[in-house]
């Protein structure tokens, strides 16, 4: 989940990938602007197939959180398309 | 000086002096003084909004390639459809999206509050029109960047 972060993240940033942590800070570190953040959870819900609400945006300030916060949603979907096939 | 410490003292606000709040969302605002401001900075600009009347909200944006992507979570259908059928989709894009920008920028809430619920009209004498009854708009354009201010009014604080 990292590394497809970073490589979004390459789209709107210039920055050395080794020097992304999950400490991260979208704004304070990376300096993302609001359009940059929009254009991100755009592209990942594309390419995962989620859609994230508005209201959980601000809780995704740094890539840790918004790391955990796919990862659920990741195990949710698997989850819902093991139980739908069974 | 910087932009906004000049635009307030020409409302008699001396910014050193004043004690700087910021609500749950991160928008700032003088704790003890009634006028209301919001910055924005592009790669170019900067560009500072004040008002003592009520809460304003403010986004400079440079006209550039745009995110498809952000275009999809942000627009209303009729929106794409004005962005697809103009004859600049970048500008267009930007007018679009500086407009919501400054709409929850004055409301305070950033990305917190749905860009998608509000659906903006641009005529084509550069008259703005949405759903809301709470508050105003205005475009400032150049060749290369686009700005939208959005002042609350009355009816419009407290959301």
């Amino acid at each position: 989940m990292l590394s497809l972060i970073v490589q979004i993240l390459k789209e709107f940033v210039e920055f050395d990938a080794g020097e992304i942590t999950e400490d991260t800070s979208f704004l304070s570190d990376l300096h993302l602007t609001s359009y940059d953040i929009a254009a991100m959870i755009g592209v990942l819900e594309e390419d995962l197939g989620i859609e994230i609400p508005d209201r959980e945006i601000c809780n995704l300030d740094t890539v840790g959180a918004l790391m955990s916060y796919l990862n659920e949603k990741s195990i949710d979907i698997h989850t819902e398309d093991t139980e739908s096939a069974g | 000086m910087d932009l906004l410490a000049r635009g307030l003292e020409e409302y008699g606000v001396s910014l050193k002096m004043e004690e700087i709040i910021r609500n749950p969302w991160g928008k700032p605002s003088l704790r003890d003084v009634p006028v209301y401001f919001n910055v924005s900075h592009s790669a170019r600009y900067r560009a500072c909004v004040i008002s003592r009347a009520a809460p304003v909200g403010i986004d400079i944006e440079e006209v550039r390639p745009f995110s498809p992507a952000a275009a999809r979570r942000v627009c209303t259908p009729y929106e794409m459809d004005l962005i697809r059928q103009s004859d600049d989709a970048n500008r267009m894009f930007f007018r679009l999206w500086t407009l919501k920008e400054s709409y929850v920028k004055a409301l305070g809430t950033g990305m917190a509050y749905p860009m998608r619920n509000v659906n903006f009209t641009i005529t084509g004498n550069m008259r703005i029109e949405t759903g809301l009854g709470n508050c105003r708009f205005e475009l400032l354009e150049d060749h290369d960047y686009v700005a939208a201010v959005c002042r609350l009014t009355k009816k419009g604080i407290g959301i």
